[in-house]
């Protein structure tokens, strides 16, 4: 398991934990970004990511980034 | 993908000569800008001259891209051709006004200062390129391939 | 607004059920961005400004719609992701549809996404008020290939789903035949229930249980419900039942560890519904590389997303500049011509002095600036509809970081330059408190469109052929002030980081040039119709302040305008001002227009003005300088102010912001002064 800032452009992954408590996870989950859904990392800024789940786009800056933790997928 | 509409290699060419004419107009219009140069038919703009060497500063890595990445040749040329066209309306919008206002205020003004912006110069020469390149984006976005 | 989520009290309020039995009450909810406020305007005939930036409803806004003996009242709300608000647009929505007790909701669910607007119809379905679902953008949906069954989607949800296009209005016949054929049963249908894990459905039974037998629950939720949200968090209903003095089992007595796995297992059912429901009405025919994937890496590029933004901000600055140039001139001959005749007519020189000083120079001084204003609207809203915006805040995220600020607040900073006022309003979308109080005292040092006709004036007067550049210079100084006011609060009063970012980009759409222009026109209107009422009013007062008392000189040191200004003169004396300058900065606080319409009354005429001023052996270019510094930074507008107070909640908080803003003003003022006297020396 690596943090999503990690992973690089292309990259498809599945979130594994978020961490933290909190607001973070709860607005992640809302979003949709909970354990077990897979997503597409479609642009890498320094630490900053947005994703792809299914049609929707969503932009983590960097802290956001570093508390989802995902597993790379092949 | 070789039986493509609009042939690949002819547009990857005319991004080269594209990144070299923005870079031309946008260095001139530096240049004149500063006071180095006088007297060419281009409108003196450092802003806007900066602005042309960062477009052409994307056709550059359009053309980087494009030996080993299509996808990436087509998404920094086609948002460069954007920039530019948009930018070279805005520049005509831009002149005009200055141009208008000047006959209002019954002072003398030259109407070829209108389309005398260096971006309206490399914009026409981005025009062909930008309809064949959203046709290839389009076709990224309708199943095909954008890999040849 | 300006509180912490779960430190509001629930503002459950008493609506008394006598209505008309044709009044129909709905709310309208759904996700950001999927069409909400489109629908409300196909719904209610009007022109609310639909937006492709998420929030851009960050209040409820009600219309009305008569089918033929039925009344549909219809309220907008913001966008909400769920029910359990983090921010205060999203308290707004959850609180009217918790307490207000509507006949119906209806949900819009954007057809492009299904899955993740059916979240929060898990949790609509359960608040025990008929649901309605509009399935928006079909047409969209199927450009890109996805089909939904609609009929499999009302099967499975057990509430009526209608098929609409809010952009064309179709289907919105049938979603209001729907909605009265709803209403009219009176009772909340039979909709799906989730399953929750037998743990789970104790829990809900027995705390439902306990609630029903030992208290009346706010806003009339069901026990049941009131159950699931105690269990889901819901931090507001379990203050406001301790404040009963109850203790509530399970969530009183259980570990937050324990309650916190019980919360994620609710959020996961309601996943697993929406995951289920989707997969057996939609799908997806095509597996496409999406072109918005491709323009994203560009456009939010590592190395080129700033410079990229940063031409865009200055292709909109020159055009909002020149292009509203001719008008700007345009109109000042009309007036100038006005003036003339006035003049030229013989009648009674006080009524002459109301009118041409008073009237037209009241009237031009607003309308001068009216194209410019429009042209700045206009450009924003063309930039929002292509959903650029969205982007430009991921790519300032970092920039804005690291002065200490959340990415979203750059949005309110770039609305800033239109006009303070809806800039303050944004900051909604702000989720800490923190974040949005700095947000607050900052925005403010964006100069906004009314600072403009001071700095025309004065750069046009004392610096000629480099005004452009002063002026340019004057709204970079604006943001160095606004970065520094922000590094000194983040380092000094709210310690840490800015709450982290997240956030939806919404899909790129070729904009629209009717509806841009119909945007501008409604914020140009709005913008007009309060700037016009406060500005024409202040220079009326003006005017009758340089006048009486009777039988002084018009504007002279003997008027009661230029007794103010000569009492409180000796405060700027550091900065050089003189009383007239003065006089015009207590004015500007209406709105900051009227400094240069008072200082033309005070300098008898508009038309006049300029070769007044540069006449005037008082004022030098460095005074100039500093007096646009001053106005650029002191005391935000009437209006302004007010929605600062309404916004941070807090007198104390308004007050911190306007004395940040003197101080700043005058201490800036002052270095200019002295920094611009030293350079012309040298």
């Amino acid at each position: 398991m690596v943090p999503l800032s990690l992973m690089r452009t292309g990259d498809k992954a599945v979130v594994r934990a978020i961490q933290g408590t909190g607001h973070l996870a709860k607005t992640l989950g809302q979003l949709g970004i909970i354990i077990g859904i897979e997503l597409t990392v479609i642009q890498k800024a320094n630490q900053s990511v947005i994703v792809r789940i299914g049609e929707s786009r969503y932009a983590l800056g960097a802290g956001a980034a570093s508390m989802v933790l995902v597993e790379a997928q092949k | 993908m070789s039986d493509t509409t609009y042939p690949h290699s002819y547009l990857y060419g005319w991004t080269t000569i594209v990144t070299l004419a923005t870079f031309v107009a946008g260095l001139l219009s530096i240049l004149e800008g500063a006071g180095f140069i006088t007297g060419l038919f281009i409108l003196p703009d450092i802003p806007g001259g900066c602005i042309l060497v960062l477009i052409s500063a994307l056709f550059g890595t359009a053309v980087v891209k494009g030996k080993i990445d299509r996808p990436g040749w087509i998404s920094f040329t086609y948002i460069a051709c954007l920039l530019l066209l948009v930018f070279a309306g805005c520049a005509i919008l831009v002149e005009g006004g200055d141009y208008l206002t000047l006959i209002m205020e019954g002072e003398e003004a030259d109407i070829i200062t209108i389309i005398s912006s260096a971006f309206i110069w490399a914009g026409i020469l981005a025009i062909p390129l930008f309809f064949g390149v959203s046709k290839i984006l389009y076709r990224c976005s309708c199943g095909g391939e954008c890999n040849e | 607004m300006l509180l912490e989520p779960g430190q509001q009290a629930w503002c459950w309020s008493k609506h008394k059920n006598e209505r008309n039995m044709n009044d129909i009450r709905i709310l309208l909810a759904g996700n950001p961005n999927v069409g909400k406020t489109t629908l409300f305007n196909s719904l209610c005939g009007v022109h609310q400004h639909t937006g492709n930036y998420p929030g851009v409803t960050v209040e409820i806004k009600e219309g009305k719609r008569q089918v033929n003996e039925h009344s549909i009242t219809v309220s907008d709300l913001p966008g909400t992701y769920s029910l359990s608000a983090f921010t205060p647009d999203e308290q707004v929505a959850r609180d009217a549809l918790l307490t207000s007790r509507p006949d119906a909701v209806v949900q819009i669910i954007d057809a492009t996404n299904v899955e993740r607007n059916l979240f929060l119809t898990t949790q609509l379905l359960e608040i025990g008020i008929p649901v309605v679902i509009a399935l928006n953008m079909c047409d969209l949906a199927d450009e890109q290939g996805i089909t939904i069954d609609a009929e499999c989607l009302e099967k499975n949800l057990k509430v009526p789903v209608v098929r609409i296009v809010a952009r064309t209005g179709e289907g919105i016949e049938e979603l209001v035949d729907t909605i009265i054929r709803v209403t009219s049963s009176k009772t909340p249908g039979n909709p799906r229930e989730l399953e929750y894990s037998h743990s789970i459905a104790t829990h809900v039974t027995e705390i439902g249980a306990f609630l029903g037998s030992h208290t009346s629950l706010p806003g009339n939720l069901s026990p049941q419900y009131a159950a699931i949200r105690l269990l889901e968090g819901d931090e507001c209903l379990e203050k406001t039942l301790h404040d009963q003095g109850l203790v509530i089992p399970f969530i009183d007595t259980s570990d937050p560890a324990e309650r916190d796995g019980i919360a994620e297992d609710i959020l996961l059912a309601r996943y697993h519904l929406a995951e289920e429901i989707t997969t057996c009405s939609v799908r997806c025919t095509m597996g496409r590389v999406m072109p918005a994937d491709l323009i994203d890496h560009v456009l939010t590029h590592r190395i080129f997303g700033i410079p990229i933004f940063l031409s865009c901000m200055w292709f909109a600055f020159q055009l909002t500049f020149s292009a509203a140039n001719p008008f700007l001139v345009g109109i000042e001959q009309i007036f100038g011509y006005f003036t003339e005749v006035m003049n030229s007519i013989d009648m009674d020189p006080f009524v002459r002095s109301f009118l041409a000083d008073g009237v037209i120079g009241g009237v031009g001084s607003v309308l001068v600036f009216v194209p410019n204003i429009f042209i700045m609207f206009l450009l924003l809203s063309i930039l929002e509809d292509t959903g650029y915006l969205a982007r430009a805040a991921f790519v300032m995220d970092r920039l804005m970081h690291s002065i200490g600020l959340h990415g979203r607040s750059f949005i309110p900073f770039l609305i800033g330059f239109g006009c303070n006022v809806p800039a303050i309003m944004a900051t909604r979308t702000l989720q800490s408190r923190a974040d949005r109080i700095i947000t607050i005292i900052t925005i403010p040092f964006m100069s906004c469109a009314a600072r403009l006709p001071v700095y025309i004036l004065f750069a046009g007067v004392f610096f000629g052929a480099a005004a452009g550049n002063v002026i340019f210079f004057l709204y970079v100084l604006g943001i160095l002030v606004a970065v520094l006011s922000a590094l000194i609060f983040r380092r000094l009063v709210f310690k840490g980081e800015p709450s982290p970012f997240i956030m939806e980009l919404p899909p790129y759409r070729r904009p629209s040039g009717y509806a841009a222009a119909l945007h501008m026109w409604y914020k140009g209107r709005e913008y007009l119709k309060r700037a016009g009422i406060v500005i024409f009013g202040g220079v009326l007062v003006v005017w009758a302040l340089a006048t009486l008392p009777a039988g002084v000189e018009y504007g002279s040191a003997e008027s009661l305008a230029g007794i103010i200004g000569e009492a409180v003169q000796p405060l700027f004396a550091p900065l050089g001002f003189n009383w007239q300058l003065v006089v015009g900065l207590i004015f500007g606080f209406i709105a900051k227009e009227v400094v240069v319409g008072s200082l033309g009354t005070l300098y008898g005429g508009e038309e006049m003005l300029e070769s007044s001023l540069a006449a005037d052996p008082t004022l030098t270019p460095v005074v100039a300088l500093a007096f646009m510094v001053f106005v650029l930074l002191y005391l935000p507008c009437v209006a302004a102010l007010g929605v600062i107070r309404q916004e941070m909640g807090s007198w104390r908080w308004t007050g911190i912001a306007i004395g940040w803003g003197i101080l700043m003003a005058y201490i800036v003022a002052y270095i200019a002064l002295h920094a611009g006297s030293f350079i012309i020396g040298a």
